[in-house]
């Protein structure tokens, strides 16, 4: 697996050799082969869902679509599988946790929040169906939970919800920090005025590029991540996973939700920096589990770009 | 000149020491599908945890509410299944008013064909039939309406061959609502109604865009399979069916 990785290196240092002036390659040279000796690469495995959406069980066996598909039992097999064999792994959600089966209008999110912070989720972010049962609906839920919501345009200030969200987190994962902000969709005209009170929703684009500039300069964040709510595209301009994705300059990838958008692969954009951001969404019911490794060496010279391939 | 190179030289250097940022060398990517085909089974201590909740579900589903006459299916003009919870929901929500909102008198309700996604079938009816019937979290809401807005609305209803309604007459000429009435009278234009409907049509769903002009909206905060439930039960703790019955409310003209 770290064959291509090592070839990965060698042909940016031969591009960069060919750009750049002859000390910067000489330099480049050592640092690489330095890296390549020592294997000095930290391995980040980020796995993710999104609008899992109360689907505690797999979809049954007479269902038209998806039958016996999906099951957080299931996922929680694989997820101990990965945390078996790789070291570095950050456990993420997207939202809309809350909403589709029975399960949720029963027990209102209390079973997916245990069975979550039972698993290990290391964070999630808030989606609007979270708000089905009103500012009240999240409260009361929100001790079940032993991770954190990280919210990063949503004040809730004026709510009963003011300081129970944090705006964002700093992970330490083999030595990297990985700084992770959370965008959540507008929620007026999609969630009953009643259910969000007083939450106000700031500009998602404006509350990113703080956020990014945030948590690499004052918190010394090596990698960011922007766990979304927003949707992954528009036919309107109305924001998202994309307009974020292309007007950051800081932001190392998104993982999304809200559109229930099954990408094949994560999605690789050029941001503001022109420097590469990757943009990934496992469409809903918790039928899929989003893995991305991050292959990260301090030890390289910056290089331009970086190849993302599939795992086999 | 040679100065200046090595100076360059040495701040290259510098800046080549200072690169102890952390950069991406190579991502690899999985999104890996949770099916039969993956080679972990499930996990024991996970599905401990979700059995005395699926259990307990399972018993709350499966609690009989009451017994039906007969299917209730859903149709238009009229049906009995639109009659039924139509009826329903005007009565409870007159109830719901004298209760929590006691100057509010209302006199229709509106629920729409396309909301009904299971019949009631003959026999015992269970949670399980209602959250069939019903499976989207809609909230009852109270509107005050312009008669000329309820009848824009019936002209809608009419258009679709008809929906489910109580409180009102019309008949469907050439996809209009004609001799339309309210409680018994006929509809007057610049009088006021309140109408108990679900969020989702408030909101202009199916088509409803007239309600959007309403003039006072009153969210209940009830959900609409709650009060559909705790109907049913009355019924029968009263011993009574569920029963309904075609009586022209909405008919095709000649």
């Amino acid at each position: 697996m770290t064959g291509g990785f090592i070839m990965q290196n060698r042909r940016a240092f031969i591009k960069n050799l060919a750009a750049g002036s002859v000390g910067v390659g000489l330099l480049g040279e050592a640092a690489v082969s330095l890296a390549a000796q020592s294997n000095e690469y930290i391995k980040l495995t980020v796995l993710h869902t999104n609008d899992w959406h109360s689907h505690i069980d797999p979809f049954p066996a007479d269902a038209p679509r998806h039958a016996n598909e999906g099951g957080i039992a299931r996922r929680s097999a694989l997820i101990n599988q990965i945390r078996k064999e790789e070291e570095n792994v950050l456990l993420l959600d997207a939202g809309d946790v809350f909403q589709g089966t029975p399960y949720f209008n029963f027990y209102k999110g209390k079973i997916e929040f245990e069975l979550m912070s039972e698993i290990g989720y290391d964070a999630a972010t808030i989606g609007n169906h979270e708000f089905d049962n009103g500012l009240e609906g999240i409260d009361s839920q929100l001790p079940h939970a032993k991770f954190p919501f990280i919210c990063s345009n949503y004040d809730f200030s004026d709510t009963i919800l003011a300081g129970k969200t944090i705006p964002n987190k700093v992970f330490e994962r083999g030595g990297l920090r990985i700084g992770v902000y959370g965008l959540g969709v507008e929620l007026d005209g999609l969630v009953a005025p009643d259910n969000f009170g007083k939450t106000r929703y700031l500009d998602p684009l404006k509350v990113a590029l703080e956020q990014e500039k945030l948590l690499r300069e004052q918190q010394g964040a090596d990698m960011v991540i922007c766990l979304s709510h927003l949707g992954y595209k528009y036919r309107s301009d109305k924001v998202s996973d994309q307009i974020i994705a292309d007007n950051t300059y800081a932001t190392d990838l998104i993982i999304g939700g809200h559109t229930h958008t099954f990408l094949e692969h994560p999605e690789m954009h050029t941001n503001k920096a022109n420097k590469q951001i990757l943009v990934n969404q496992v469409g809903w019911a918790g039928l899929l589990l989003g893995r991305i490794d991050f292959y990260v060496t301090r030890r390289g010279h910056a290089k331009s770009e970086y190849t993302a391939i599939p795992i086999k | 000149m040679r100065k200046f190179f090595l100076l360059l030289v040495f701040a290259m250097a510098l800046a080549a020491c200072k690169q102890h940022t952390a950069t991406v060398d190579q991502v690899r990517y999985q999104n890996i599908k949770l099916d039969s085909t993956l080679k972990v089974s499930i996990d024991p201590k996970i599905e401990a945890q979700i059995k005395p909740y699926r259990d307990s579900l399972q018993a709350q589903m499966s609690q009989k509410l009451c017994v039906a006459s007969e299917d209730l299916f859903a149709g238009r003009p009229e049906s009995l299944l639109g009659n039924f919870v139509s009826d329903l929901v005007l009565s409870e929500g007159k109830v719901l008013c004298q209760k929590k909102y006691p100057d509010i008198h209302p006199v229709v309700s509106y629920m729409n064909r396309g909301g009904f996604r299971a019949p009631i079938p003959k026999g015992e009816v269970t949670v399980k039939s209602i959250f069939e019937l019903m499976p989207f979290e809609n909230e009852v809401v109270l509107l005050k309406l312009k008669g000329s807005d309820l009848r824009r609305l019936m002209n809608h209803m009419a258009s679709r061959g008809g929906e489910g309604v109580a409180g009102m007459r019309l008949g469907i000429r050439k996809d209009k609502a004609i001799k339309c009435k309210v409680d018994g009278a006929p509809l007057d234009n610049d009088k006021t109604y309140w109408m108990i409907t679900s969020d989702y049509l408030a909101d202009g769903g199916d088509g409803s865009k007239s309600l959007s002009k309403n003039l006072q909206r009153v969210n209940t905060g009830v959900k609409l399979r709650d009060m559909i439930i705790a109907h049913m039960r009355k019924l029968g703790d009263e011993g009574k069916m569920a029963t309904a019955k075609l009586d022209g409310r909405i008919y095709h003209a000649k």
